[in-house]
């Protein structure tokens, strides 16, 4: 009994010196909330350890009353030490990440790809890239064959036309992909999985591009838990949510609006020559629903809307053609369903289309162009794996347009890049459809370890032509070893007649597609060894063959009536082109040179340079990584552009204007284009949300690389159009 | 579709940034060398259906070029297809369509250093052959007019100074409605007819314009009305206008130089109606 006594006077006592207390919280990634699960979380003095779940979650059950030490260790992360005791209510840790979106090195070799045309930009890589602002599809101007051009809506890729270059959003077709002139692409950066930049060579998939295609791939919501990002710059602000709705489905949704027309109103009060009425604006939104079926079969729906617009009254001018309000508005939008099956293990199906509008209305004084179209494409694409050595691919690409157009424009001639409008407007009202119908086959045969060929084949019918075209395709790759690939590419493209060119009011209905024919051999190398540090480069050639080109004419059909154009346009394009990625240590340095000799030729102007033929043009890329800090750097060399000189002018005694008088087409060059940006990132990480701050410097030289010429009235006096001048520019984000 | 709206995505854009330079140009409104203001047709559009003669009348300004003889020589033919980038001759015309001529012209018929005022008229033939060719042409290019350009060309003898001019003569087969040169009454300066060269920086307009005409068309959707957008295009030897041009009814402002010079306002409707004002002080 006494003994007895004892034990529990010793029990209690020892419960009273030694309690013990549990433990309980969850570890998270310090910042971005996201869970870290199978992590050992060890306390200190008593050397417990305990392992998170699958929810991120631990227990220590018997932890002694008092002060303690958590100690956590994880690759990859900073090592947490963190005092406190027993009686804190919250043991929820966080745990600090070393890197937070490493600015990656572009991967040029490592496997065999799927087409050796394609080249594409990860969302880390395209949000760091210096001059881009954050923009995947600016980004892609860092890529080699792809033209330099300050203030542009479109993309010109390898010495072709702005016309032969053609935007898709997850593989269908939008009409725009900028707001304003080179402002911003249409859809949200974060929203963007990875942006796909297609040059000479490229796969059955696509057609309808002399060029080559820019393809923006949106991605699925984040599915660990509900999460979203607000983000400012000077000329915009938006904010993307994503998070899992069930289970098995989650929502990804981002909004973006200007607000930069403000700023433009004060700008043009300091104007003479214009009044602005209606501020410029654009806003976009993006939603994509995704809903996991089953393991193997997956269903998405997609929305996405783009509106711009502007006013403002042109005081005054040289021109009464370019006189009077001006008004603008752009607005599409595109649903798009999205279903993926693995049927078997042999078989994948993916089919998709989309449905959607898009409006434009431009007025400028009396003058307007108002489209209203309907656009129905639709893709799909059945993967069947014949063998290991043998893949095939069969597809459709199809697209369907109703609109309705009217307008009023200027009959105008723009030969050599030299505008000048005519005294007559034409008006013009057109109800009509057009339909691009494409059926493909890809095949992957490889033959051994080392080599793999890809014989395809493209038919596509043109409604605007009523033709139907056959398209061979090629594709091989020879791998000499594990990180040194040979690779060739060649095929045929048609691209139908476009903006009205085939129009019995405003073209000519006679004129057929025009076609190219692209051959490219590149050799990539990989000499980082396994490693994610060291050596990548990729060099190519191509060669592009252009036929029927369509060119303005000035002959006239016996009945007087214009022809106003024609197939007799030819022109070649060759170049060398080079991609390479170094990195050592926290640097990396990127490059991307073009080498190109861009022609054309038609009967009434002869032979001359192509409009975007920039004989050198060198991106040079630098990056500092090092803690929260990023700096980097781009130095962009490009040979001046091609022009046309006016040698004189005709006073048109009727609509009060100056006809110019075109020397040789663009017989003469622009100075070389000479920019260097500089951007530097901070993040700063707090408990539950991110602060990312950048500042982007373009052009910090304040080089003048004006591309263009104002003219007086007469073109008697010209002067170098400003160019870029210096701009900061400077954005935040908030992410939690 | 899509490169259209790219095009004029950029357009609007382009032009403000193309807005930001040229400020160091010399003004249109500035009379300044060798310049064709104006050339008025007698009947700007010419029922094609009989021979007939059509005058043209040039306004010419020549500062500090008073004293001189002008060559000058012209071709008419029809439109080559200018608008599509032809060049602006008649090289390519069959001569039987095709008249020329030339002449020299004296400015010293005005005292002064300067010459302001109408050069020598030129008449211009519409032949059998031109209403031949015409009535080859499509029935709706015929009604919707085809036009017969006159190209005129003037040097000085003395100096290195020239200046290129065109003029559209429009062949219709309409019958009524033919556009026809629109008249105003006065250049008005502070609400007063402008009788003396001002002193002051004031409203300058024109009185009692003659509206534009409503004309018709053929077009892919059948016979569509337009109206006339009439403008007004300003000049002066000294002194600046706040507005080179301006539409019919709008106010511009004049700020004097000096204490003389030549105003010059032309009227016109776009379609080659042409009325034009000269004052002297």
């Amino acid at each position: 009994m006494r003994l007895n006594i004892f034990l529990s006077l010793s029990t209690l006592l020892m419960s009273t010196c030694f309690a013990q207390t549990a433990i309980k919280g969850v570890l998270f990634e310090k910042g971005t909330k996201g869970i870290l699960k199978e992590t050992n979380i060890y306390i200190m003095p008593y050397k417990l350890k305990a392992t998170t779940d699958s929810e991120g979650k631990f227990i220590f059950p018997d932890v002694p009353e008092g002060k303690f030490e958590f100690i956590v260790n994880k690759s990859g992360y900073f090592r947490l030490k963190l005092e406190t005791d027993t009686k804190s209510m919250n043991n929820d840790l966080y745990l600090e990440k070393e890197f937070y979106d490493v600015f990656e090195t572009v991967v040029t070799g490592k496997e065999i790809k799927k087409d050796v045309a394609k080249k594409s930009l990860s969302q880390k890589e395209f949000l760091k890239a210096p001059g881009a602002q954050e923009d995947p599809v600016k980004a892609v101007q860092n890529l080699p064959g792809v033209a330099n051009q300050s203030f542009s809506s479109q993309i010109v890729i390898q010495g072709s036309e702005p016309d032969d270059t053609r935007y898709t959003i997850n593989g269908h077709e939008i009409p725009l992909i900028f707001h304003f002139g080179g402002l911003t692409s249409v859809v949200t950066p974060t929203a963007v999985k990875d942006v796909e930049f297609l040059a000479a060579g490229f796969g059955p998939e696509y057609g309808r591009a002399l060029g080559g295609i820019i393809n923006l791939n949106t991605r699925q919501a984040r599915t660990d838990r509900w999460r979203g990002e607000g983000f400012i710059d000077i000329t915009k602000l938006g904010a993307l949510t994503e998070g899992p709705i069930s289970e098995n489905s989650s929502l990804v949704a981002s909004a973006r609006v200007s607000y930069f027309g403000k700023i433009f109103e004060k700008v043009a009060e300091e104007m003479d020559d214009f009044t602005v009425t209606a501020a410029p604006e654009f806003q976009d939104y993006y939603v994509n629903y995704d809903y996991e079926i089953s393991k193997d079969e997956r269903f998405s729906l997609i929305a996405i809307s783009s509106k711009d617009t502007l006013e403002l009254i042109i005081k005054e001018g040289d021109n009464p053609n370019i006189e009077g309000d001006i008004s603008n508005e752009t607005t599409f939008s595109r649903v798009i369903p999205r279903y993926i099956k693995k049927v078997n293990d042999k078989t994948k199906l993916d089919v998709s289309m989309a449905v959607g509008k898009d409006n434009l209305n431009f007025g400028l004084g009396e003058r307007f162009f108002d489209l209203d179209a309907t656009t129905v494409t639709q893709r799909t694409e059945v993967e069947y794996k014949y063998s290991d050595k043998l893949t095939n691919y069969i597809g459709t690409d199809i697209q369907w347009r109703k609109f309705n157009l009217d307008l009023l424009l200027p009959n105008r001639s723009s030969g050599g890049g030299v505008n000048s409008a005519g005294s007559e407007s034409t008006f013009a009202s057109i109800d009509g459809e057009n339909t691009e119908a494409a059926v493909y086959l890809r095949n992957i045969y490889k033959v051994n370890d080392k080599l793999s060929v890809s014989p395809n084949l493209r038919a596509e019918y043109f409604s605007t032509t009523d033709e139907t075209y056959l398209m061979p395709r090629v594709n091989a790759t020879y791998s000499l070893s594990s990180s040194l690939f040979l690779n060739l590419a060649s095929g045929l493209y048609y691209q139908a007649p476009q903006n009205g060119e085939n129009s019995e009011d405003f073209g000519n209905p006679d004129i057929d597609a025009e076609k190219s024919t692209h051959y490219l051999f590149s050799v990539v190398k990989d000499f980082r060894g396994g490693s994610n540090k060291g050596l990548t480069i990729d060099v190519g050639v191509f060669y592009k063959e252009l036929e029927d080109l369509i060119v303005s004419t000035s002959e006239k059909r016996s009945d007087g009536t214009s022809i106003r154009n024609d197939n007799d346009g030819e022109g070649t394009v060759q170049g060398i082109q080079f991609q390479g990625s170094y990195k050592f240590s926290e640097y990396t340095i990127l490059s991307s040179y073009t080498y190109l000799n861009s022609r054309r030729k038609d009967p009434e102007s002869g032979e001359y340079p192509s409009q975007f033929d920039q004989t050198h043009n060198l991106n040079l890329i630098g990056i500092y990584e090092r803690s929260r800090w990023s700096f980097s750097t781009r130095l962009r060399y490009v040979s001046g552009g091609p022009y046309t000189p006016i040698e004189g002018s005709i006073y048109d005694g009727d609509s009060d204007v100056y006809l110019p008088t075109r020397g040789s087409f663009y017989s003469q060059r622009f100075d070389d284009f000479f920019q260097l940006d500089l951007r530097v990132d901070r993040k700063f990480i707090y408990q539950t949300w991110i602060l990312s701050a950048y500042l982007d410097i373009q052009n910090l030289t304040n080089a003048n690389n004006g591309q263009n010429f104002s003219y007086n009235y007469d073109y008697s006096q010209k002067e170098k159009a400003a160019g870029l001048p210096v701009l900061p520019i400077i954005g935040l984000r908030g992410e939690f | 579709m899509r490169n259209i709206i790219n095009c004029f995505s950029l357009l609007s854009l382009n032009f403000i940034l193309i807005s930001c330079g040229g400020g160091d140009f010399t003004e249109r409104s500035e009379l300044e060398g060798l310049r064709v203001l104006s050339i008025s047709a007698n009947t700007p559009e010419v029922n094609a259906s009989a021979p007939s003669t059509v005058i043209l009348s040039p306004v010419i300004s020549y500062v500090d070029g008073g004293n001189t003889t002008l060559d000058y020589s012209w071709e008419a033919c029809p439109d080559p297809g200018i608008d599509f980038g032809a060049d602006i001759n008649c090289d390519s015309s069959p001569s039987t369509l095709k008249q020329v001529g030339s002449n020299t012209f004296s400015t010293s018929s005005l005292s002064g250093s300067s010459y302001t005022g109408l050069a020598t008229s030129l008449s211009v033939n519409i032949t059998p052959a031109i209403l031949a060719y015409f009535s080859n042409l499509d029935s709706d290019l015929q009604f919707n007019g085809v036009d017969y350009i006159v190209v005129l060309k003037y040097s000085d003898q003395n100096s290195d100074a020239k200046i290129d001019a065109l003029k559209r003569i429009k062949l219709t087969s309409k019958t009524t409605g033919l556009n026809v040169n629109e008249s105003f009454g006065d250049i008005i300066f502070n609400d007063s007819i402008l009788s003396a060269y001002p002193t002051v920086e004031g409203i300058i307009k024109i009185s009692s314009p003659t509206p534009g005409q409503t004309y018709s068309k053929q077009t892919n959707v059948g016979l569509k009305s337009f109206e006339e957008e009439m403008y007004i295009s300003w000049y002066s030897s000294t002194g600046e206008y706040l507005f080179n041009r301006t539409d019919t009814g709008e106010d511009n402002t004049f700020t004097p130089e000096g204490s003389s010079g030549v105003f010059v306002v032309v009227y016109r409707d776009g379609r080659g109606g042409v009325f034009t004002k000269i004052t002297n002080f």
